[in-house]
Formats: structure tokens, sequence, C-alpha cells
């Protein structure tokens, strides 16, 4: 976690969404924060990457987070993208709410549950689907196309799961506590 | 390890009863009894004896608050130690689907969709089409570290039913080098090449014996995979199962152990090891007897080492995570995917349901779900003084002053009863005093009087840290703060001065701390009208012990850079030690590079 930062720091939304004055987001009208997410200084969030818009209807959405989501410092969010059919093409992130993304951590998947913690320096493979209730140690590098089941602990080069969370894994994990001290 | 960190000492162990004055006859209580016998239990209650953090056997009873439930109607919290797991459902990790309890006893406890691990780094292997156009053939390819199944021969028609190819393509009808993966109960054959010297020395020679039994006898010279030994043994084990049971009652299960195959049941064993003291050629010795090395087999794998190289060959977790073993890499097979559980947990002394999860698989939703922490007072615990400090490093024969808070999980205030002994009970005590032992908590109403409350600037931040005001002073009988549902007092350490070369558990400062809370209840919420107004006092009592920091040494010149600051929470999640720590930056920059491929 940072340290505080002074006052002015943040960009405060209607719903509470407080988004680092330093951070850089790119294509941010395809980006959709729940509420109460921090963003914090010198991440990098590519709302830019994504399918381009069919003609005749709206553009996609390339990354859509929930509430109490903590994106620490340096953190880079990439919508994952692929060939299909002869041509590259992104697909949506979705994070569900309070998901932590500790500094340093690179992700790509495609869908991350609720009650997510991502270590300091993790890198989250392509199109991983990470469900509820899973812990990723600092510096996992987790495999392209993985699937975590939920309650579960992550560590390792390529990470594995290592061990069961307790039934108390979302008290553990909630951020509400967080979002109020920053 | 990392400070400070709290467990609780769930009962169900004998633990306290160890750190007894004299009472106990183990050497360890002995040991410490000289050191405690200036000290008579002073939290002796209800003649409770006093709880040694430092006790070896205190290791099984501690967990911290996270991993414990809480049994309501033995009013007591229960620990992994005292809770029954019973499967709820089996489920693949990776395609997430629920496998029935029929398929689990019939093909095994794999997923025999198309889920398969690297055999190499166990990433998840996907399926990749070498085709222009994404058509066939089609490759298993793990995205990590770059195996792929053709590295052993394999490539795929379709990217569907690979269990089924798999099995296809790695009978050595089929391909040479083709190896096993027993799915489950499916048994898939080896290359003669791979069998191990112990098993082929087992199947050519079980031909010996297998002729007096029933069975039919092997064609001379004749090599069996490890799939056909299985089956020969399991039919043999059969065998030897029916003329054992024949002269008792079966075990009503027994059909049910067979399939399974760990091995007869015990109780047809001893009658089988009876008649085996008769007999003076039994199987058992035949198949130690057997084990004797194949020149052979050696020579074919020193020669095989020698081709591939060092670097050819498998690691330790590798080769284990096979089914054959295989010493080289080229031998490895890709993975099915292990099937996980879900489960629900009882309380072994009442048999109550603790814990029951929603079958659905990605759900976390649970039908019932009694957890300590919504019970039991958390303990939380910071240092006074906010400066930088190193808690690997307390200064000995200083005063330290921590701030102890206590926050209270339930609808109803609780007054709290806090207890140490003035020494901690370790090799090199170290003194303990709790300003104030006694005080109420706060009720944890609702979640809006919290918002009201934090927006009219009151301190109280979830209630997990108290911010120290200018006004306050430590003294002696009063709380120092108090919010919502959380009180919190200060509680001072003076660590002794260590002699030199003192083990380092010795020098970590280990507080126990029985803590009390009482509190009025209206007797059963839920019954409605008739209940209402009835008050009922209760009770929880636990012990737990603090793990303040280590002892530094006497004379240390400036304070080093603190390593750990803040406070922990008992519910912390963050005891598993880093493991990444220190490895080379540079790796996970390649695995980067990779993975962006
Ligand atoms: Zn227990
Ligand atoms: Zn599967
Ligand atoms: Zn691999
Ligand atoms: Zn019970």
């Amino acid at each position: 976690m940072a340290p505080k930062q002074s006052r002015g720091e943040y960009i405060e939304t209607d719903t509470g969404n407080k988004v680092s004055r330093k951070s850089v987001i790119m294509g941010s009208q395809n980006i959709i924060l729940g509420g109460k997410t921090i963003i914090q200084a010198d991440c990098t969030i590519r709302g830019d990457l994504r399918r381009p818009a069919q003609p005749g209807s709206q553009g996609q959405v390339a990354l859509a987070v929930g509430r109490f989501c903590i994106f620490a410092r340096s953190t880079v969010l990439r919508p994952p993208g692929k060939m299909h059919r002869g041509v590259y093409s992104h697909y949506p992130m979705k994070l569900g709410d309070h998901v932590f993304i500790g500094d340093g951590a690179v992700v790509e998947a495609a869908i991350i549950g609720s009650y997510v913690h991502i270590g300091k320096d993790c890198v989250i493979g392509k199109f991983a689907i990470i469900k509820d209730c899973v812990k990723i140690e600092d510096g996992t590098v987790i495999a392209p196309n993985s699937v975590i089941p939920p309650f579960s602990l992550v560590a390792g080069r390529p990470g594995v799961v290592v061990e069961e969370l307790p039934e108390t894994a979302p008290e553990m994990l909630d951020l509400k506590a967080v979002y109020k001290q920053i | 390890m990392s400070f400070p960190t709290i467990h609780i000492s769930c009962p169900c162990s004998d633990t306290p009863s160890i750190a007894r004055h004299g009472s106990s006859g183990s050497h360890l209580a002995k040991d410490h009894s000289d050191l405690n016998a200036d000290d008579p239990a002073e939290v002796d209650d209800d003649g409770q004896s006093n709880f040694n953090p430092y006790s070896r056997r205190a290791n099984f009873s501690l967990y911290p608050l996270n991993r414990l439930l809480f049994c309501e109607d033995c009013n007591q919290i229960r620990c992994p130690r005292c809770i029954l797991d019973e499967i709820v459902s089996y489920f693949c990790p990776n395609c997430l689907f629920e496998v029935p309890n029929t398929t689990v006893k019939s093909e095994g406890n794999r997923c025999t969709r198309n889920c398969y691990s690297c055999p190499v780094c166990l990433a998840v292997l996907s399926v990749t089409a070498l085709g222009d156009e994404g058509t066939a053939p089609y490759i298993l390819l793990c995205n990590h570290c770059l195996w792929s199944s053709s590295d052993i021969g394999i490539e795929l028609d379709k990217p569907t039913s690979i269990t089924a190819q798999l099995a296809e393509k790695l009978k050595p009808s089929a391909s040479s080098t083709g190896v096993s993966t027993p799915t489950g109960g499916k048994i898939y054959t080896v290359p003669d090449t791979l069998i191990t010297p112990a098993i082929s020395g087992l199947a050519t020679s079980s031909s010996s014996y297998y002729p007096s039994r029933t069975l039919p006898p092997l064609p001379e010279g004749a090599e069996l995979s490890p799939g056909e030994f299985f089956t020969r043994l399991q039919e043999f084990y059969k065998l030897l199962k029916s003329e054992a049971s024949d002269n008792e009652d079966r075990h009503p299960n027994s059909s049910r152990l067979m399939d399974m195959l760990s091995t007869t049941g015990t109780s047809h064993l001893r009658p089988y090891n009876q008649r085996m003291s008769e007999k003076p050629k039994p199987g058992w010795a035949e198949y130690g007897h057997n084990q004797s090395v194949n020149p052979d087999d050696d020579l074919n794998a020193i020669t095989a080492i020698s081709s591939s190289g060092f670097s050819g060959t498998t690691s330790l977790r590798q080769r284990l995570t096979q089914p054959h073993c295989p010493s080289l890499l080229s031998e490895l097979v890709p993975l099915a995917a292990l099937l996980r559980t879900k489960r629900s947990k009882r309380c072994r002394t009442c048999r109550h349901i603790l814990y029951k999860p929603e079958s659905k698989v990605g759900s976390i939703r649970c039908r019932i779900r009694l957890v300590a922490m919504n019970y039991i007072p958390t303990l939380n615990i910071t240092r006074f003084d906010p400066s930088a400090f190193n808690y690997h490093n307390l200064i000995p024969l200083a005063t330290h002053q921590f701030l102890l808070t206590v926050t209270n999980p339930l609808y109803d205030p609780i007054s709290v009863h806090l207890a140490t002994p003035r020494h901690t009970p370790g090799k090199y005590p170290s003194n303990i005093t709790i300003y104030c032992p006694e005080f109420e908590v706060g009720a944890n109403t609702d979640v809006w009087d919290e918002a009201l409350a934090s927006a009219s600037g009151n301190p109280s931040s979830g209630g997990h840290r108290a911010k120290p005001r200018d006004k306050k002073s430590a003294v002696p009988g009063q709380i120092w703060d108090r919010g919502r549902n959380w009180t919190s007092v200060i509680i001072e350490i003076v660590p002794p001065a260590l002699p030199e070369g003192v083990d380092d558990k010795d020098k970590i400062v280990k507080v126990p701390v029985f803590v009390r809370s009482e509190f009025d209840t209206e007797v059963d919420r839920d019954v409605g009208e008739i209940g209402k107004g009835v008050k009922e006092r209760r009770e929880y009592a636990f012990w737990s012990s603090i793990d303040v920091g280590r002892i530094g040494k006497k004379d240390q010149d400036g304070p080093q850079r603190p390593q750990s600051l803040g406070g922990a929470s008992v519910g912390g999640l963050g005891e598993r030690e880093r493991r990444s720590e220190g490895r080379d930056r540079r790796e996970s920059e390649r695995m980067k590079r990779s993975s962006v491929r």
C-alpha cells in the first residue's frame, strides 16, 4: 500500500472513485468503474484496447470494474487480445468487487471475481479467469488461459494453487476498511 | 515470521494443562516451573491453568482467528482439529464442472474432459492449432514454458475429447514413444522400455505363481505394461480376497474397498497372513524378492541420460507427479487435472453443521456459516508510539507500550476481562502489564451508525486503529480510547536482556492473554414475540498468544530499518511468508515477455 498522498492527489468522482492525477487512463470512455474504486499513481489502464465497434452498434466496454477495488501504484491493466480469424482483436476485461491489485502487477486477465487479492509484482497472463475469494502471493506469474477456482491461495512461477483459503476469506479480503483509510 | 501476530488457542487441545505448575509430568513444564514458582496462577479464575505459548505442544492448538469456526451448541470455538469435513461435491479446478460421485468412483479423481497441465511446469495446457487457419493438427501447448505435446510426438486430430485422443496416442502400438497417463480408472499402457525394473521384474516372474492360482499363465518372456500389470494384480487381489473371505463374514464395504483397490481390508489380511506362514512361496515375499535391479535396465537408463544430458532429466517434482516416474523429460506426459472438493464442516463433539457451502461450483455462498470472528471479540495490537520501530529488534530492558484493541462483533455490548501472567512463561520472561484489564466494548450496531460516526469525524475507521490524541495520557487503570464497537487499552512489555547464544525461539516475546467476554442477550432472537425481553447472560472465554516481536541486542546503535510497521489483525491472511522474495527480477521480466508472445 502506498503511503497516504497529499490532498488533491486524487480526482474523486460522484460514485466515490478516487483516481490519481498521476495515473495514465487511456480510452476512459470504454471503462466502467462501479464506485469506491481507487486508482493510485503511475497506473496504466488501457481502455483503448477493445474490439473496434461494428458499424451500427455501440462501442464495446473494454474494462468493467466493480466496487471497492484498489489498483496500487504502477499497476498495468490491459484487456487481453489474440488472433481471431486473421485479425488481432481485444476482449473485454471484467473485475468484480473488492479486487486488490498490488504494486507493479501486470494484469491481462479476462475475468477476475470478487474478493481477489493480487500481490505485488504479479503477472496475470492473458485470458486468465480468477474466481471469487482468491489470494495470489507477491511475485506470482499466472500462465495465460489459467483458471483459478474459488478459495485458492496461489503462488509460484507459474502460479499453482498451494492451499485452500479458509471460510472467512470474504472478510479477510474485504476492502471497505482500506478504502476508508485512503 | 511477521510481527505482531495473534493466535487463538483452541480448547480441544490439552495444552493448557501442560503449563500447570508441577502438576504435569512433562519435562517442559518442569523446565519452567521454577520461573513460574513466584508467580502463582493469577489468571486462575475458575481453576483454569495458565496457557504457555512457548510449550512445544502449543503449536498444535494455536490458530489465527480466520481459521476458526464456532459451535453454538457447544458454545466453543472449533479449530481444524476438532471439526469434521464432509465432501459436498467434487469439481475440476480448471473447467469448473462438477463431477458426480459415481464418476469419481469409476473414473478416479482426475478430470476426464480436456483439462491437462504441463508436465514440466504444471501450468495449464491449452489446445493450440498448428494449421494456418486454426485447423488440424492440434497440440497441447504450455503458454508458460512453451512445452508442447509435439515434444513427445503427439499431435491431435481435433480440439475436443482430448482424453480419449491422448489415450489412443499413448498406446504403445500407436506410437513407439508413447507413454501412459491414467486419468482415473481408465488404464493406459506404457511402452515396455519405460517400465521400471522393479515392476518388470515382478511382471515376468509373476508367471511362476499365477498358475498356482487360477489366473491364466503369462506367455513365456512376456513383458507387461504397468497398466496390464495393474489389471493382473487387481485380479490377483480379488482371488486372494475371495479365498480369504471364504471362512469369515464378508465386510459390507469390502467390495467397495476392492474397487478403490487400496488393498484388501485388514480383516481379510489377517487370515491371509496366517496362511502365508503355511505356504512356502506367497506372493508378497516374491514381490520383495523380485525388487532386485535388472542390470540391462540400468544400462539403458545410463545410455539414455548420457545422450540427453543432465538438462534432459526430470526434477524430483516432475518425476513424482507422473504415474510412471520417468527420469527423462522426453518421457513426460500431460497431467490430467486433479479434482478438488467442496466440503461442509461439522463439530466433532456434537456433530452440528458449522459450515455448509452451496454445491454450485463457482459460488462462494453458503447455507450455514458459523465462523468464530462473528462470535468472539477480535484482538488487534499496534505499537503505541507510531514512529519507526523494528519488531525484530525489541530493545531489552526498555519499556515497550502497545495498544491492544478489542473489537466486538456482536449486536450486544460486551464486558471484557483480560488477564495475563505477570511474566511471559518463556525461558527468559518479559514483564507484562495491562493498564486496564476490565472494560466495556460497545455493540456492533448498524453500518449506518458507523457511516454517520465517521462522517462526524469520530475515530471509528472500521474500529481498527486508534489514533493517539493529545489530551490522553497513559494512566494505569484507564482505557486509552474507545469507539463504536471497539476499545483499546495499553499493554506494557519489558523484555529481558538475553545472554549470548540464545535460541531464536526464546528471543520471541509471546504474551499469553486470557480473554473473557460477557454479555446479556435476548434468548432465542428468532423465536419472535415469546422470547422477547428475556435476557440471558453468556460468556465466551479463550486463551490467545500475542507474538509481539523478537528481543534484540542490548546496545544497538541507532534503530535499524523497520521491517514491519503497523499492526497485525488476528484475522490477517499475511502470516504466510513470502515465497518469491529474493528471486531474480530478470526471471519475471522474461516471463512477462514470453507471456506476451
Ligand atoms: Zn480445536
Ligand atoms: Zn476439467
Ligand atoms: Zn510448462
Ligand atoms: Zn458442537
